[in-house]
């Protein structure tokens, strides 16, 4: 891929993809690994910070500032699933 | 005029409250990453129940949202009277030095804002 | 020079965010690694939005960004501490090492349904 941007800051984002990268591997292994249900719900607030972290990589790398909605959008609706799961757990003790 | 002067004072007070939040996230970011990164365990978690004075509900989530961001320390849950709160601290090494925390710096800036 | 100080921004973010996913790998139990996630991940994000926000010199992006980092500064606490506390109530086992919980039994409100 053709940047078209400083050296500097194409260093910067490639290094940002590759260690980002990496950390939705690890997360990947907590999900499957995982003992618990909790300890994937949390896997799932760590993915969804990643996917801003890319998305936000993304526009540094191709200048469609457009995708900042999406990072918008994720960091409204992954705390509704933050919140709905924690209900169901809470719901599953009840009965 | 004093009621105008009050709340330009509550407005300062608030602002200052925004960096203060996030110099205490920034703080608690490298303490949470220097002890993953270093190897040795330091560890000593616990949980433990503060008790809190404030009055309304806006005070005390912000109390619980700055105690989870301090470095440490997470706010897991509350009592059904609104009295004491429980929390997750990862070095518990002294649990009345750590309440005494908790109250005398973090709930007395609440308490200066919201009340 | 504002290229030097965004690289530098958009480096550090992203180290957090590396931190912070060796942490869910690493530290022992659900509560350690949410301290772990609430924290980094969210300062993470915080600066690398500062980057882009330091590269695009446009209101709109500006605005979205301040909108980004207003949501997670003010969500992440909440949500962990929901996921905290339903972790307790199901009574998930804790790691190793703890010297107290002060928790444990005790009548704690819960959400209505």
């Amino acid at each position: 891929m053709e940047l078209q941007t400083s050296p500097v800051l194409t260093f910067a984002i490639y290094f940002s993809f590759f260690s980002l990268t990496i950390s939705l591997f690890m997360g990947l292994y907590r999900l499957l690994t995982g003992p618990t249900l909790p300890d994937r719900i949390v896997v799932m607030d760590l993915v969804a910070s990643l996917s801003i972290g890319l998305i936000i990589t993304y526009i540094m790398a191709t200048g469609q500032t457009v995708f900042l909605n999406v990072a918008v959008a994720i960091a409204l609706l992954v705390f509704m699933g933050n919140i709905a799961f924690a209900k169901y757990l809470i719901r599953r003790i009840r009965k | 005029m004093r009621k105008i002067f009050s709340f330009i004072v509550r407005i300062i007070r608030a602002v200052l409250f925004i960096f203060y939040y996030l110099k205490e996230l920034v703080l608690s970011s490298l303490y949470v990453a220097y002890d993953i990164i270093t190897p040795k365990d330091l560890m000593k978690p616990g949980i433990v129940e503060v008790p809190v004075d404030l009055k309304t509900d806006t005070a005390i989530i912000a109390f619980a949202n700055l105690i989870s961001m301090t470095p440490g320390s997470l706010t897991m849950d509350m009592s059904p009277d609104k009295k004491k709160i429980y929390v997750h601290a990862m070095y518990l090494h002294d649990k009345e030095e750590f309440i005494r925390k908790m109250k005398g710096e973090l709930e007395r800036k609440i308490a200066e804002i919201f009340e | 020079m504002i290229e030097w100080i965004a690289a530098f921004l958009l480096i550090s973010g992203s180290l957090f965010m590396l931190v912070a996913a060796i942490g869910t790998v690493k530290l022992s139990d659900v509560y350690m690694r949410m301290h772990a996630i609430t924290k980094a991940a969210s300062l993470g994000a915080i600066l690398m939005l500062a980057s882009v926000s330091l590269i695009y010199m446009q209101w709109i992006v500006w605005i979205e960004a301040l909108m980004v980092v207003v949501f997670v500064i003010f969500t992440a606490p909440i949500a962990s501490h929901m996921i905290a506390k339903a972790a307790h109530k199901t009574g998930m086992p804790k790691g190793p090492g703890y010297i107290m919980d002060e928790m444990e039994g005790k009548d704690t409100y819960l959400p209505e349904e």
